[in-house]
C-alpha cells in the first residue's frame, strides 16, 4: 500500500490534480491545437461547442464506469466483474437502440430504456451465476459472456433496420464513442455520477463485509438485501445514462478500480470516490489519445480502453 | 438469554431440524454434537436468523429475533463461521474492524475507540503484531485466531462458533477454545460450538447438545451426555469411556 489512512487526503488532492491536467490536455489537444491566448472563432467554437462537452462527458462516463466496476466488483467478490464483461453494458445499449429505433421522439426515452436495460442484464447475469454452491469466479464471467452475446446478437439484428449512414454512426457508438457529446448528455451524466457515487460510497462499509462473504456480511450487521439493491440500481442507473451518451466503453471499471486498489488497499470508503476520479482522469486522456493518434481521423476510445484492458484481464485471471 | 422455542427449519427437501428446543444461560460454553449432516450448521444459523425457521421462534433476550435489525443481532452475537476465502487483498486489522461494523454509521471511519477495541482482541488471540499482515498470507491457525478476534470485537455477549478446531494443530486447537473459554468466565459471554472432537468438548464445555437427523437426543452436562450408548446411536461406533487423570473429565477413545 503507498498510502495509509493519514495520507487520504494527499491521495484525493493529487487525483483531483490528475483530473485537472488531464481535462487541460484534452482541451488544448486534438486534429486543431489550441494554444493559450486570444482565440479566433474557428477555434472558440470548436474548444466551447466541440471539445469542452466532449471531455467533459469523457470525465463523467469515466467516473461512472470506474464506480459501480469497483461497486460491482465487492458486491460480487469477484475482481473481474465490470459493466462490460458482464453485460450490463450491453444491457443499456440495447435499451437505447430499442429506444432509438422505436420511440425517437421522446427526449429522455433513451437514457430511461438504457437503464432498463443495464438492470434487466444486472438481474439476469446474477441469476444466472448464482448456484446453491455459491457463485464462483469463472461462473460469474461465463454467464456475463453468455449475456453479452445474446444481448449482442439482438443488437446485431436491429441494426438491420438502420440505413447505411446511421450504422456507420451506430457501430462507432457501440464500441464507446465521445463523438456525439452534448450538454445535456454531460448534465445527465453528471448527476448521475455525483449521486451515484454519493449512494455507492453510503455502501463502502457494507460492501467492506461483503468482498469477504454475504453470511459474513449478515452475521456481522449488514443488510445484504438492501446493499444488494442498491449497488445493483445504482450501478445499473451509472452505466446506463454512461452507454447512452457515449456507447459501450470497455474495461474502465476492470482497470481503474485495480489500479486503485493497488495503491490504496480495498477498503471501498477509498477504493469508490478514488475510482471515480481517477476514471474520470482516465477515460479523457483516453479519449484524447483516440481523437489525436491518427488524426484527422478518429478511433472509438472503447478500442483504446480494451486494448489496455485485455491484458489486464488476462493477468488478472492468471493470478487468480 | 438466547432461547430455541421448538423450531423447525425447512430447506424444501424434508427438515433439516425439528423440533429444537433449549436455551443458552449467561457465561455457559455449549458444545454442539452430532454426525455430518444432523443439522449442526443450520440450527447456528437459525440462532441468529440468517436462516429462516419454517415453525417456532428464537427469543434473543425475551424478544423474538425478527424484531431486531441485522446490526442490532450482530451487537448481540458474534459468529465464526467455517472458512471463507478472502477474494481482496485485505490487512488482519481491515478484516478485524468488520467486527466494529454495527458500531458506526454508514460513512466515515473507525473511531480510536473501534481500532482500540479491534488491537486488544488480536492481541487477547495472541496476534500482537499481525495488524498489517495480509489475511491471505496467513497461516490455518493465524486465521482462524484473527476470525476468533473479530466475533470478539463485536463485543457481544453471545458467540456461535461453527467447528473452530477443524483443520488446526494441536496448540491451536486448545488455544481457540481456551480463549473462548475464558471470555465466557470474564465476560459473562456464553459460547455455542460446533465441535467433532468429543474429548475437546468433554474438557472444556460446561454443557453438550447432542444432535441426531435434527433432533436433540442429549442435553446436559458433557459426562451424561457422551455415553457410550448415546455415542454408539449418534455416530454408530463403539467407544472406549475413561477419565482423563489429569482433568478428571471424560475422555473416549474409539474402538474400531
Amino acid at each position: 500500500m503507498i498510502f495509509d489512512r493519514k495520507n487520504h487526503l494527499a491521495a484525493f488532492f493529487a487525483l483531483v490534480l490528475l483530473l485537472a491536467a488531464a481535462v487541460s490536455a484534452g482541451l488544448f489537444f486534438g486534429s486543431e491545437t489550441i494554444s493559450f491566448g486570444t482565440l479566433n472563432e474557428t477555434q472558440a467554437a470548436i474548444l466551447y461547442q466541440i471539445r469542452l462537452p466532449r471531455v467533459l462527458l469523457g470525465a463523467c462516463v469515466g467516473a461512472c464506469l470506474a464506480v459501480s466496476g469497483a461497486a460491482l466488483q465487492a458486491l460480487l467478490r469477484n475482481p473481474l466483474a465490470e459493466p462490460y464483461l458482464l453485460g450490463v453494458s450491453n444491457g443499456a445499449a440495447l435499451g437505447t437502440m430499442l429506444a432509438f429505433v422505436f420511440f425517437a421522439a421522446f427526449g429522455f426515452s433513451r437514457p430511461l430504456m438504457a437503464f432498463a436495460g443495464a438492470l434487466l442484464a444486472t438481474g439476469a447475469v446474477y441469476r444466472i451465476a448464482r448456484s446453491k454452491a455459491g457463485m464462483s469466479v469463472e461462473r460469474l464471467v461465463l454467464s456475463g459472456v453468455i449475456v453479452t452475446t445474446f444481448l449482442s446478437s439482438i443488437i446485431i439484428l436491429l441494426t438491420t433496420l438502420l440505413d447505411a449512414t446511421r450504422l456507420r454512426s451506430f457501430t462507432f457508438w457501440l464500441l464507446g464513442d465521445l463523438s456525439q457529446a452534448t450538454y445535456t448528455g454531460f448534465y445527465l451524466t453528471l448527476a448521475a455520477a455525483v449521486i451515484g457515487t454519493v449512494l455507492l460510497t453510503s455502501q463502502a462499509r457494507a460492501l467492506n463485509l461483503m468482498m469477504v462473504g454475504e453470511r459474513d456480511a449478515l452475521d456481522f450487521g449488514v443488510e445484504v438485501g438492501k446493499t444488494r439493491g442498491i449497488v445493483f440500481l445504482t450501478a445499473s442507473a451509472m452505466v446506463g445514462l454512461s452507454v447512452a451518451a457515449s456507447g459501450s466503453v470497455g474495461f474502465v471499471g476492470l482497470i481503474v478500480p485495480h489500479l486503485v486498489r493497488l495503491a490504496t488497499g480495498s477498503d471501498n470508503r477509498t477504493v469508490l470516490p478514488f475510482s471515480a476520479l481517477f476514471g474520470a482522469a482516465f477515460v479523457v486522456v483516453a479519449d484524447t489519445a483516440a481523437r489525436t493518434l491518427i488524426s484527422p481521423r478518429e478511433l472509438p476510445v472503447g478500442a483504446i480502453t480494451a486494448l489496455i484492458g485485455c491484458p489486464l484481464f488476462i493477468f488478472l485471471l492468471k493470478r487468480n | 438469554m438466547l432461547e430455541a422455542r421448538n423450531i423447525d427449519i425447512d430447506y424444501g427437501t424434508g427438515l433439516i431440524l425439528e423440533e429444537v428446543q433449549f436455551a443458552v444461560r449467561a457465561g455457559e460454553f455449549v458444545a454442539v454434537i452430532g454426525a455430518n449432516g444432523a443439522g449442526k450448521t443450520s440450527l447456528l444459523r437459525a440462532l441468529n436468523g440468517t436462516v429462516e425457521t419454517a415453525r417456532g421462534e428464537v427469543l434473543l433476550e425475551g424478544k423474538e429475533l425478527g424484531s431486531y435489525s441485522r446490526a442490532q443481532i450482530s451487537k448481540k452475537i458474534a459468529v465464526v463461521a467455517q472458512e471463507n476465502e478472502t477474494k481482496f487483498p485485505m490487512t488482519v486489522r481491515e478484516f478485524v474492524l468488520a467486527g466494529r461494523f454495527a458500531h458506526g454509521g454508514p460513512f466515515g471511519w473507525e473511531t480510536e475507540d473501534d481500532l482500540r477495541i479491534a488491537d486488544r482482541c488480536l492481541e487477547l488471540c495472541r496476534l500482537e503484531g499481525f495488524s498489517d499482515r495480509i489475511m491471505n498470507e496467513l497461516s490455518g491457525g493465524e486465521r482462524q485466531r484473527v476470525l476468533l478476534s473479530r466475533a470478539f470485537a463485536t463485543e457481544a455477549g453471545i458467540l456461535l462458533l461453527d467447528e473452530p478446531t477443524n483443520n488446526l494443530d494441536l496448540s491451536n486447537q486448545a488455544l481457540i477454545l481456551k480463549l473462548v473459554k475464558k471470555r465466557c468466565e470474564t465476560c459473562g459471554s456464553s459460547a455455542l460450538v460446533i465441535t467433532h472432537d468429543l474429548n475437546l468438548a468433554a474438557e472444556f464445555a460446561d454443557r453438550a447438545l447432542m444432535l441426531k437427523s435434527g433432533r436433540i437426543v442429549a442435553d446436559g452436562a458433557p459426562e451424561d451426555v457422551l455415553t457410550e450408548s448415546n455415542i454408539s446411536k449418534v455416530f454408530n461406533m463403539n467407544v472406549l469411556r475413561d477419565r482423563n487423570p489429569r482433568s478428571g473429565r471424560v475422555r473416549l477413545t474409539p474402538l474400531f
